[in-house]
């Protein structure tokens, strides 16, 4: 059982996250319980109460106490508190100790001191329970992020912990991983564990949470069953913040102005060694279009990105508009990605050095003028002075947005824009998206994002196996096509 | 409930050191370069055990490159009376002909030991020799994180080349050294993000009680690591003769 009790937690450092206010909550032992609420709301914060991260890693003050199966978590340390809670959080990419599959589920036993023979024991069943048999002595660094995600689970699992809790999980998953993730889920709720899970995306646990709880500014508003919560309609979701709980339905979908001409892409071939993939020999979307590129991990969508910015030097074919042929050389002038990690892209110390960077430099005044309206058609412009690392996400993927507008890109690509956004963000980046298009920008969005795509984007690209398997507009026969896709989750 | 077979880990088959021997010989070859001077002979032999045992771990791009760089600085190294080149160039090459030489073998036996050798093992290894905890766990952490240095390196190679922020540009000659700024920056913010999380998923999973730590890595010496005590013995009978 967990139980708060009067609880106060306010960060020392400036966290990103919210601290909690006058918490008193318990959670029965084997209830499914879903933390939601906009993006800074406290949600984390409870997670980390839970697994005694706070305040012994991330730290601040803490008043009232947090029982877990009748200890006070303040007084356990965390090598004990880790037998009884496993936690798997938001980045796959930074959970994992190991480099090799087998010794990241053995590494948490390891470290309570489990025999040997116990160990082997407790990798056969959770590989087993979990379907990751064929995932064992692998190199992590191989794998993809959903696979990398259920190492995580299978290497908690094997803890053994009565208690799990998950951040965030799903934000770096595809529609499929996402429900193979529901599965190791709903097996834990079979076992009788508690399950504690803060999340973005609503839809994949509509049926196997048991209570949704709803945070805002790091108070609970409301603390609902979730036969209650389902009965909300999206109007009401999206006032409070949230994503909907049906992956989309593609009813109103927005027109959005596209183009005159079409850009062509002709011969695109690629291949790592021998292995081909990537193989489109022809391919039109109307210039201006806000391309949504679908298809699952692994599909090839990332190199198709890749290939089409001029970021593969082998990758053959040629990208044609009216008037001209890009070769690879010539497409990294005039395309751009904004990539899912932003932080890679951002190099200056201030935003408006970071617009400066891409341009010409030969007349400073005016390249300051426009660097100027750049930043204000952004909402940055208050933030000029700033360090971007020191902006919250959507402000960072808008400096680097405008970083492209700057050094003059006409074919932008942006890969998952909208990973981990609650409701109000997202529509933030829909927006952004549009006044691109507006401005003439062709745009390919890879997501993995149903409202995303309802908002903004006008034409698509299914990609399978490093083909074009279909793409077009919102034709009734697409409309079909998109819906089956995303209801793969449920 | 269901139950499921146990794990069974794969027979080793083939070439396999224990991570002990890796260290020690590393720590001699590293001693036998010091002390060693003028003799290519052995310089031959110390370089073919890395490129060995590169081959052996499947690196043969790595091996190729360190091969084809120690050929080139042997020849080097023996025609160097047959022509006279400029006193800068001579000191650059006379430099870099004594690093592939000498480093070289010391730098490639790192990388392979650390290409080889699993987290677990090493942990397991290092406690049989009762190094304290503080001092394994960031030497781990290293291990954890040349793999990710090199992804998130790529990552930023490629939003450089969008930007064209690379050498050789316009804007490279106003202000070279910001090439090195813009490089290091993003990859030092991701690598100190990426330890913050890892730390944190670490504590969650009972790391810190390191006394009552077991492993499941099977470490143990072979006939392998007696072949390389032998060449060690070996070596070091020659370079005392």
């Amino acid at each position: 059982m967990i139980e708060f009790q009067n609880v106060t937690f306010t960060y020392q450092s400036t966290e990103r996250e919210s601290g909690v206010y006058h918490l008193n909550l318990t959670i029965p032992d084997g209830q499914v319980v879903l933390l939601c609420g906009e993006s800074g709301c406290g949600k984390t914060t409870i997670t980390r109460l839970i697994n005694g991260l706070t305040p012994e890693y991330y730290e601040g003050k803490l008043d009232g106490t947090v029982m877990i199966n009748g200890n006070d978590t303040q007084k356990t340390p965390l090598y004990e508190l880790s037998k009884t809670v496993g936690s798997v959080f938001q980045n796959p990419r930074s959970q994992f100790f190991n480099v090799d599959t087998t010794g990241e589920i053995a590494f948490g036993c390891e470290n309570i001191g489990l025999l040997k023979e116990e160990i082997y024991r407790r990798i056969g069943q959770v590989t087993g329970e979990l379907k990751i048999r064929k995932l064992l002595d692998r190199n992590l660094f191989a794998l993809s992020g959903g696979e990398k995600q259920k190492i995580a689970c299978a290497s908690v699992s094997a803890m053994e912990p009565d208690i799990f809790v998950l951040d965030e999980p799903s934000s770096n998953l595809d529609v499929a991983t996402i429900a193979d993730l529901k599965q190791v889920v709903e097996k834990w709720k079979a076992m009788g564990k508690t399950v504690i899970i803060a999340e973005h995306r609503l839809y994949y646990l509509m049926d196997i949470a048991d209570r949704v709880i709803y945070l805002k500014n790091g108070r609970i508003e409301k603390d609902l069953p979730v036969s209650d919560f389902r009965q909300l309609d999206s109007t009401q979701l999206h006032a409070m913040g949230l994503r909907s709980l049906h992956p989309a339905d593609f009813k109103n979908i927005p027109m959005v102005s596209a183009g005159k001409g079409l850009v062509e892409i002709r011969d695109f071939l690629f291949s790592y060694g021998k292995v081909e993939a990537m193989n489109i020999p022809r391919l039109s979307v109307p210039q201006g279009a806000i391309v949504g590129i679908l298809g699952d991990n692994g599909a090839g969508k990332t190199t198709f990105a890749k290939c089409l910015c001029g970021l593969e030097k082998k990758a053959k074919g040629t990208l044609n508009t009216s008037h001209e042929s890009l070769g690879t050389k010539q497409r990294i002038k005039r395309c751009y990605m904004v990539m899912q990690d932003v932080n890679h892209q951002l190099f200056t110390e201030s935003v408006s050095d970071e617009i400066l960077l891409g341009m010409p430099g030969e007349d400073v005044q005016e390249d300051k003028k426009k660097s100027d309206e750049i930043l204000d058609s952004l909402n940055l412009l208050e933030y000029k002075e700033l360090h971007p690392m020191s902006l919250s996400g959507g402000q960072k993927q808008r400096v680097a947005i405008g970083s492209a507008i700057a050094s003059d890109k006409e074919f932008l690509v942006f890969d998952e824009p909208t990973s981990g956004l609650d409701y109000h963000h997202m529509l933030e980046v829909a927006d952004n998206l549009r006044r691109l298009s507006e401005m003439g920008k062709t745009l390919f969005i890879i997501t993995h994002d149903p409202e995303l795509i309802a908002k903004c984007c006008n034409y698509f690209i299914f990609i399978e196996h490093g083909k074009t398997a279909w793409s077009g507009g919102w034709t009734n026969e697409n409309k079909k096509r998109i819906t089956d896709f995303f209801s793969f989750a449920i | 409930m269901e139950r499921y077979e146990a794990y069974q880990p794969p027979d080793k088959k083939g070439f396999y050191l224990d991570p002990r021997t890796k260290v020690l010989f590393m720590a001699f070859v590293t001693t036998l370069m010091f002390f060693v001077y003028e003799n290519l002979a052995m310089d031959a032999v110390v370089a073919v055990i890395p490129l060995t045992l590169l081959l052996i771990n499947r690196q043969v791009r790595t091996a190729l490159i360190y091969g084809g760089l120690f050929a080139l600085a042997i020849v080097a190294k023996l025609t160097q009376g047959m022509y006279v080149l400029p006193s800068v160039l001579n000191m650059i090459s006379v430099l870099l002909v004594a690093m592939v030489i000498r480093l070289f073998p010391i730098f490639m036996l790192g990388y392979y030991i650390i290409e080889s050798t699993s987290t677990d093992e090493f942990v397991a290894a290092m406690e049989k020799w009762h190094i304290p905890e503080s001092f394994i766990i960031p030497i781990t952490v290293v291990f954890r994180f040349i793999p990710t240095l090199g992804e998130e390196s790529a990552a930023i190679t490629d939003a450089m080349r969008m930007r064209e922020i690379q050498f050789g540009t316009k804007k490279f000659w106003q202000n070279p050294t910001a090439l090195l700024e813009y490089r290091v920056i993003p990859l030092m913010m991701s690598v100190v993000k990426i330890g913050d999380e890892l730390s944190a998923a670490a504590l969650t999973r009972g790391l810190g009680g390191l006394k009552h730590r077991t492993s499941i890595a099977a470490i143990g010496f072979t006939a392998y690591d007696l072949i390389i005590a032998l060449l060690s013995a070996g070596l070091l009978v020659w370079s005392i003769l």
